[in-house]
């Protein structure tokens, strides 16, 4: 009998309604058998891993086994998923049991109506549904879950697996802290890459003449494009490194002899009357003075006599003479003011006004640019130094990992000092040695850890070179120099070691040794300055130059916030000169 | 057309009925029976072979008995020729003298014609059987006729005799539906031959079935629905048996010369859709595929000369390829 219009649709639903248990559970058995696989082989993974890393230094082998594990198991999954049975692999299983492709045939009238489907078509249908419900209340004999026999291998693999992973997992590798020591080298030669990265950008940035930027960023950038070629050897690194602070010091020292000529020549300005102004704006290395005493110059030209003028001239000409060879471009502008300066007679004959005259303007900017040869040594020493204190973790590292340390970076290795190994004064003992720091007061030589800015008394029990400003010794083993303007602002701290300059400890008490003398200041009492905020903290161990560099940076601002006379002022200059870390 | 389940069964009913008519007659060789009747239902013809003796002849002659189709049959001999078989044209003259032509028909037209041993017969005789195997005509004198329906070859050949036989052609080959094996009787089934044979009287099988019914069983069994999976089954089985086919399993590439053509999958398809519906079925499945297989591929798979000395048979081709489908279900 052909079936009625509604039973006909109810008929319709009922085929996939009793493939659809069957469609889940086929889905769940691909999924499980897939996950197995996925596990199996993630696990295989993991456990060449593990082995691996007995045999070559791998940085997080173990949780990366696990991972590989899990990866494995969530990707054998979602293709056991994307795998999904079907409702026709649903319809096979069926025929594969019981049906005898009944089902299957059904199914293909179910997915391809064509029309008004034939009256065999729906009796075959019948038939079908008859056969599949007979299969769905079998389905747990049919499709039994969980079907251990058929994941027997699986299982057996994976166990296997784990268990071989599991003891290789408990037992301790000796090669992870290899492996741990290389990663922190890798990391730290990127962080030196980025930190000559960093300053090469800092020297663009510097406002000095592009000559001086050029000689800043030369050694840097090769610095960094020979670290980038540079993935892993450390040693060749530190090799770099120290080419890179050598040319940086160089460079340095160069602009510091520039400047010391400046100086002496200052110095004979000061000497002449005229020019007393101008070589002490020098002296001072600043650069508005220097300009506003030209233009001083300039203006008091015209109220000069012809005698005075040719006195002024035969002076700058003697400056000029005076100068070593290679600043050839100030004598020629020294002997183009000199002449100025004598030609003003004639012009003042002939037009009854002076003209400052273009040899001035030279001049100017002849100074202007020794000038930044001062700013040029700060910033090549401070970049240098900055490169040691970098590279010196890279050099107690590969040290510690038994690597060869470069010669130059033996005694930063070793943990005293850096590179360079230039300890100002060569002040013996180690930085636990306990010391006395310089006695504070007005004399500004506080205990280490103080507020560099306030006053107070106080004896350092650090070790190593003390330094202080004003009368304060200090006391211990290192040696003191110190200057001061006695105005009662903190000075500087002492306490930096010497003998082992790489890490400078913050004495714990305060209570010397030494011979601590008093100083009580002016009369006056002088200016008293308190805030600020120590950046040392009792009895920790802090680097060298990164104490130095903060040090130097406080002694900088004091310096430009007190009127010291310009003696005390470069005396301070070289003590932190004499105490840099590169040096 | 097919209204109710009733209709298959009653099908089914009947083609029992009609081989247990066969049976009553014919010894054991139930399975020769049973396949033979599944080319009748196809619309197909058989190529029975067998050693002499075993009752092929009979077994067709039974056959037509029980239809009550029209039965002829050409015993094929070297000097047989093809007008023998189609029939010839003859110059007839009236009682008053006038001459005309007149076509005598040959034995080919008959419902049911038993080509006996066929190999006897030179290929130009046996290629007058090809126009009638295929289109259902005969073409004499310049005029097609019509053979009439249903029709039937059923042709017996002799597997031992070479001398004196031609082997037939592929392309006839091709055109029988299925190659019955004719096996020899076991010892049960030969003292029963010899007592039905011997007797006083012997029994001659009643007529179960008409030529309108067996039309309306062939229509019936078309209608049979065959899903895409076995269709998909049927069509690998076919493309299994070429030895340059990557799937083939590794005794098709070694001993097979030539595979089976389009023709073994319509016959493999036409005969499982009867063989469904001998069994009540209104589908066909992959058991139907299966059993007929064999003698659907026995004479379209041609074998090298390395199966030959081997003694490797089509049919053992045949279960190696469908034991390896079988793994892919």
């Amino acid at each position: 009998m052909e079936p009625s219009g509604s039973s006909q649709a109810k008929e319709e639903q009922q085929l996939p309604e009793l493939l659809l248990p069957v469609r889940l559970r086929l889905t769940m058995f691909t999924m499980c058998k897939q996950g197995l696989k996925g596990l199996l082989m993630g696990s295989s993974a993991g456990l060449l891993l593990l082995i691996a890393s007995r045999l070559w230094p791998l940085l997080h082998a173990r949780p990366a086994a696990v991972i590989l594990a899990a990866a494995g198991l969530l990707a054998g999954l979602l293709y056991g998923l994307w795998r999904r049975a079907s409702l026709r692999d649903a319809a096979r299983a069926m025929d594969r049991h019981d049906t005898d492709d009944a089902v299957s045939t059904a199914l293909d009238g179910w997915l391809r109506p064509a029309g008004q489907p034939s009256a065999i078509v729906l009796l075959q249908r019948q038939e079908a549904i008859a056969a599949a419900k007979a299969y769905a209340a079998m389905l747990s004999k049919r499709l039994p879950w969980p079907a251990w026999p058929a994941w027997k291998r699986a299982v057996l693999g994976v166990s296997a697996v784990w268990a071989i992973s599991a003891l290789l997992l408990v037992w301790a590798n000796p090669l992870d802290h290899l492996a741990e020591e290389r990663a922190a080298e890798r990391q730290q030669l990127e962080e030196l890459r980025e930190e000559a990265a960093a300053l090469a950008e800092e020297a663009e940035r510097a406002d000095v003449p592009e000559e001086a930027k050029r000689q800043l960023a030369e050694p840097l950038e090769k610095l960094r494009s020979k670290l980038e070629e540079n993935d892993s050897d450390m040693e060749a690194a530190l090799a770099e490194l120290a080419e890179a602070m050598r040319e940086l010091e160089q460079t340095a020292e160069l602009a510091k002899q520039s400047a010391s000529q400046l100086d002496e020549a200052a110095e004979a300005m000061q000497r002449e009357p005229a020019l007393k102004q101008l070589g002490a704006a020098l002296q001072d290395r600043l650069e508005s003075g220097m300009r506003e005493a030209i233009s001083d110059m300039r203006s008091e030209l015209q109220k000069l006599t012809p005698e005075q003028k040719e006195q002024l001239a035969q002076a700058l000409e003697q400056l000029a003479r005076q100068l070593p060879q290679d600043k050839e471009a100030l004598a020629s502008a020294l002997a183009e003011a000199a002449e100025q300066a004598r030609n003003s007679e004639a012009e003042d004959d002939a037009s009854g006004e002076t003209e400052g005259g273009d040899g001035l303007a030279a001049l100017e900017e002849a100074l202007a640019g020794e000038l930044s040869q001062a700013q040029l040594e700060q910033l090549a020493s401070a970049m240098a130094s900055q490169l040691g204190q970098s590279g010196q973790p890279l050099a107690g590292q590969l040290a510690a990992s038994g690597g060869s340390v470069p010669p130059s970076w033996a005694a930063a290795a070793s943990g005293n000092g850096s590179p360079s190994g230039s300890s100002a004064g060569g002040a013996s003992g180690s930085p636990s040695e306990p010391g006395s720091g310089a006695a504070p007061g007005s004399s500004g030589a506080s205990g280490s850890g103080g507020d560099p800015s306030s006053s107070g008394a106080g004896t350092g029990a650090g070790s190593g070179q003390g330094a202080g400003a004003g009368a304060g010794a200090g006391a211990g083993q290192g040696q003191g120099a110190g200057s001061g303007s006695g105005s009662g602002q903190g000075g500087l701290q002492g306490g930096t070691g010497a003998g082992g300059r790489t890490l400078v400890t913050t004495p714990r008490t305060m209570a010397g040794e030494g011979n601590v003398q008093e100083d009580g200041g002016p009369s006056t009492g002088g200016q008293e300055q308190t805030g600020g905020k120590s950046p040392m903290i009792d009895g920790t161990t802090r680097p060298y130059e990164e104490v130095y560099s903060e040090y130097a940076t406080e002694a900088k601002k004091a310096l430009g916030r007190s009127q010291l006379p310009q003696a005390m002022q470069d005396k301070v200059k070289q003590y932190f000169d004499n105490i840099q870390p590169n040096r | 057309m097919i209204e109710s389940k009733e209709q298959i069964t009653q099908a089914a009913e009947r083609i029992a009925a009609l081989q247990e008519e066969i049976g009553s007659v014919i010894v054991g060789q139930k399975t020769v029976v049973e396949q033979l009747l599944w080319c009748l239902l196809a619309g197909g013809h058989a190529l029975l072979e067998g050693i002499p003796g075993l009752g092929k002849t009979m077994l067709v002659r039974t056959v037509a008995d029980t239809i009550s189709l029209q039965y002829s049959r050409i015993q094929f001999t070297p000097d047989l020729m093809p007008a023998d078989i189609t029939g010839t044209t003859l110059i007839d003259f009236t009682e008053q003298g006038a001459a005309g032509r007149s076509f005598q028909p040959g034995p080919i037209f008959g419902n049911l014609v038993l080509a006996d041993e066929i190999n006897r017969a030179t290929p130009k005789t046996q290629s007058a059987l090809l126009e009638a195997m295929q289109e259902g005509t005969v073409t004499a004198g310049g005029e097609t006729r019509q053979l009439p329906r249903p029709f039937f070859v059923l042709a017996t050949q002799n597997p031992i005799e070479q001398e004196g036989t031609y082997p037939l052609p592929e392309a006839q080959l091709d055109r029988f539906l299925l190659k019955i094996g004719v096996s020899y009787p076991t010892r049960e089934e030969l003292k029963e031959i010899v007592l039905r044979t011997t007797a006083a009287t012997q029994h001659r099988a009643q007529v179960k079935m008409t030529a309108d019914e067996l039309t309306e069983l062939q229509m019936y069994a078309k209608h049979i629905l065959v899903a895409d999976d076995v269709l998909d089954m049927a069509v690998r089985l076919v493309m299994m048996t070429h030895p340059a086919e990557a799937d083939a399993p590794d005794d098709v590439k070694r001993y097979v010369r030539f595979g089976a053509g389009p023709r073994a999958l319509q016959a493999i398809v036409a005969v499982s859709k009867v063989r469904a519906l001998c069994s009540g079925k209104l589908h066909v499945s992959w058991s139907d595929i299966r059993e007929v297989a064999a003698p659907a591929l026995r004479h379209r798979v041609v074998l090298g000369y390395e199966a030959q000395a081997a003694g490797i048979t089509t049919d053992q081709m045949t279960e190696s390829i469908l034991s390896a489908l079988e793994l892919t279900r």
